[in-house]
């Protein structure tokens, strides 16, 4: 690979699902990069494809329901080596031997991810012995010493608790604890705070920024939020209808966004001792099974349309160094070969 | 990797050294907390006790008989039951419970029998009596029983004997053996079938799953009783009772599977959505470890429960058809067996106590009904008693 800091790429992902309604294309050709220990944030409304492209990178896209049709993702570990995972298959040992191990995820509920039946300690147990040749007490002591690293006070005495005896926070705090027990290299967080109120939102981002640090993971965020990615992100990708519609540093996004769909986004924020209403974006995103081809999807929402829009898909230009926009508006730039 | 940082915890929780042991906050697993609510449940413990009672009745049977159950006694066909009593006929009070011995006349228009109890001959009941041996328990036999009157020539018949002068009670003991195993026998093949095939009808879905759910809608919708007559007249007559035993509880879970197959497709289909089994594969488990750790743990209380209610259904069949004579046959004893002799109304008018299996089987499957519902309160996390 030329970039040897590059963890994992994704090219021209496709994802697809058969429903009896017809084909919908829930990730239609999404290029991107993550490095190594770098933040990556994807943001977008409901239905846009976010959690659809975490979901295939870990291949738990459920078949025959849905496929990855086309692309790459190209994940290099730091052994040196090159994985195509959209190559690997979803239920065999080399896929069940990154899931967890190297590429680890955390889920937006906490209330449901765990297990009632077994303890806290028990579950992240299981993510150790899964991956790791250690006995019954070395994974125990791990998962009292992945407690303690999360911030989970008492952690002798909570390791033996059911998840019925934590809170929201404590137990989004112990998924953590679970996705990091075998050191992963890339965590995918999605909608890792959605579910939490605003003070415990905050401890757990504060949280997993310092474990990026302590560990040197990757993360991918996924969240409609773009607060939490102001806090979190160092890059952002911006997704519309299964596409990558806007990419930069988070820098750009809130100082300099070019596409009229992430412009519509930050307006749509409330601040406070803005005076003005709220600018919201105008109807909403459109029906996945309907949608015509060759065309600009957010043409029929977009204050800027113009005729060009609602014949031919825009190109991905290249605005500025890093920073790549899909829209007409900036034809004239470079176009970025995608 | 991991450094030596540590994250501030949590404000609000109590510090490191405070053990929740000592605050009272005992960890309780599902399991616990279930048999926890159980307990609460008093209708169901009762039933429990009595379950227990019968299992324990089954088992020794010939302790808690008071007689050979084949033991014919010419000379008391139709006899009435024998009731203890603590006062007798001149107002005298006994301490230990008598019964009278029975007078036997011959009607000279109908000729039939007509007991009388003999006020002059008093026959004390007396525990752990001595009596011919009889086989307890597998090798090991026995010569007490725990009830009985000391006479050479007065059997006891706490329940009066039927048309051969058998002693009922004892037939009703000896028959719990076949009548409540066969429903625990008949439940665990049910379970077995009903756990493999709902599991598969609920991980393949699709074809595989719609295949197995007409079968099922296509088994419930076969009357029980034609379909058991049909099946069992075709067991050939020459068999052992222990084959027809057999086969009768293949008969009987042959419909039976298909409540617990529905369960366990209903349970397959929502857990496989549920959060932690998308965690647990997302850890890089593989399919079988998250069916053995996260599937089954999680439904098997409601398998519990599907399967204490369908054992009453089996004892219901098997009732059933040795009552209407196609199911186990003499010698074999069975509560249906039993019932077969109250087939017709003159003795039910006339000799009621040949009724008395009946009141068993209705005790019987009330009280696995009652531990169902039970099991289904305590099953139920979100239950707030």
């Amino acid at each position: 690979m030329a970039n040897k800091d590059l963890l994992l790429s994704l090219e021209d992902l496709k994802t697809h699902f058969f429903s009896e309604n017809g084909l919908v294309k829930a990730v239609d050709g999404v290029t991107f990069d993550i490095e190594r220990g770098e933040s990556v944030g994807v943001v977008g409304e409901s239905g846009c494809g976010k959690s659809v492209t975490s979901l295939s990178i870990m291949q738990l896209i459920r078949r025959p329901r849905g496929d990855i049709v086309g692309g790459k993702i190209l994940f290099n570990p730091e052994d040196g080596s090159s994985i195509d995972i959209t190559k690997l298959s979803p239920g065999g040992r080399q896929m069940r031997s990154i899931r967890g191990n190297q590429i680890s995820m955390i889920f937006q509920e906490p209330m449901t991810s765990l297990n009632p039946v077994y303890t806290i300690g028990n579950q992240i147990m299981e993510a150790v012995m899964l991956h790791q040749r250690s006995t019954k007490k070395q994974a125990k002591e791990r998962a009292v010493e992945m407690l303690t690293k999360v911030g989970i006070p008492a952690p002798l005495q909570r390791v033996d608790e059911y998840p019925h005896q934590f809170s929201g926070g404590m137990r989004q705090r112990a998924m953590i604890a679970m996705a990091l027990s075998c050191d992963p290299e890339f965590l995918i967080a999605d909608e890792p705070t959605t579910a939490l109120d605003v003070t415990i939102e905050a401890q757990i981002l504060r949280l997993m920024k310092d474990i990026q640090q302590d560990f040197g993971v990757s993360i991918m965020i996924i969240t409609h939020d773009l607060g939490v990615i102001a806090e979190m992100a160092q890059r952002v990708n911006v997704m519309y209808t299964g596409k990558i519609v806007e990419q930069a540093v988070t820098d750009d996004i809130y100082h300099n966004a070019k596409h009229p769909y992430t412009q519509g986004l930050l307006q749509s924020i409330p601040t406070i001792g803005r005076k003005q209403r709220l600018t919201p974006i105008r109807g909403s995103v459109p029906n996945l099974l309907t949608l015509p081809s060759n065309v600009c999807y957010f043409a029929p929402r977009c204050p800027h349309a113009m005729e060009i829009c609602s014949k031919q898909e825009p190109p991905l230009y290249e605005i500025d160094e890093g920073h790549t926009c899909k829209c007409w508006l900036y034809e004239g730039s470079k176009e970025v070969s995608a | 990797m991991l450094t030596n940082t540590t994250l501030p915890p949590e404000p609000e929780s109590p510090t490191a050294e405070t053990s929740w042991e000592d605050v009272g906050a005992k960890s309780l697993s599902q399991g616990q907390l279930m048999i926890r609510r159980f307990r609460r449940h008093k209708l169901a413990m009762g039933a429990i006790v009595v379950l227990l009672i019968f299992y324990t009745v089954a088992l020794f049977a010939g302790f808690f008989a008071t007689a050979n159950p084949v033991q014919r006694n010419s000379a008391y066909i139709y006899a009435p039951p024998m009731i203890p009593r603590f006062i007798d006929s001149e107002g005298n009070f006994h301490l230990r419970p008598f019964v009278y011995g029975l007078e036997s006349t011959v009607d000279p228009d109908t000729w039939d029998r007509i007991y009388k109890p003999d006020h002059d001959e008093i026959y004390p009941i007396r525990f752990f009596v001595e009596t011919d041996e009889y086989n307890l328990l597998g090798p090991i036999n026995a010569s007490r029983r725990l009830v009985g009157i000391e006479s050479e020539n007065q059997p006891l018949f706490l329940f009066g004997t039927d048309s051969l002068g058998r002693d009922v009670f004892s037939r009703v003991i000896h028959g719990t053996r076949i009548s409540l195993s066969i429903g625990l026998v008949g439940v665990f093949l049910s379970l077995v079938l009903g756990l493999l095939i709902g599991g598969v009808s609920g991980l393949l879905s699709g074809g595989v799953d719609l295949v197995i759910q007409r079968i099922i809608e296509i088994l419930i919708s076969i009357p029980q009783i034609p379909f058991w007559m049909a099946l069992s007249a075709s067991l050939p007559a020459h068999w052992s009772p222990i084959q027809t035993y057999f086969a009768i509880t293949v008969l009987l879970s042959l419909l039976g599977w298909t409540q617990v197959a529905r369960v366990v497709r209903g349970k397959f289909l929502s857990l496989r959505e549920i959060d932690f089994v998308s965690a647990s594969i997302a850890m890089g488990a593989n399919d079988f470890w998250v069916i053995v750790k996260h599937l089954i743990p999680n439904f098997f209380s409601y398998v519990l429960v599907t399967i204490t209610l369908t054992i009453p259904a089996m004892i219901l069949g098997e009732t059933a058809l040795s009552f209407l004579g196609i199911g186990l046959r003499p010698p074999v004893v069975s509560w249906g067996v039993l019932l077969q002799q109250a087939q017709n109304m003159r003795t039910v008018a006339m000799r009621p106590w040949l009724l008395v299996p009946g009141i068993f089987v209705i005790i019987a499957v009330m009280a696995f009904n009652f531990v169902g519902d039970g099991l289904r309160d305590a099953a139920d996390p979100y239950s707030s008693k």
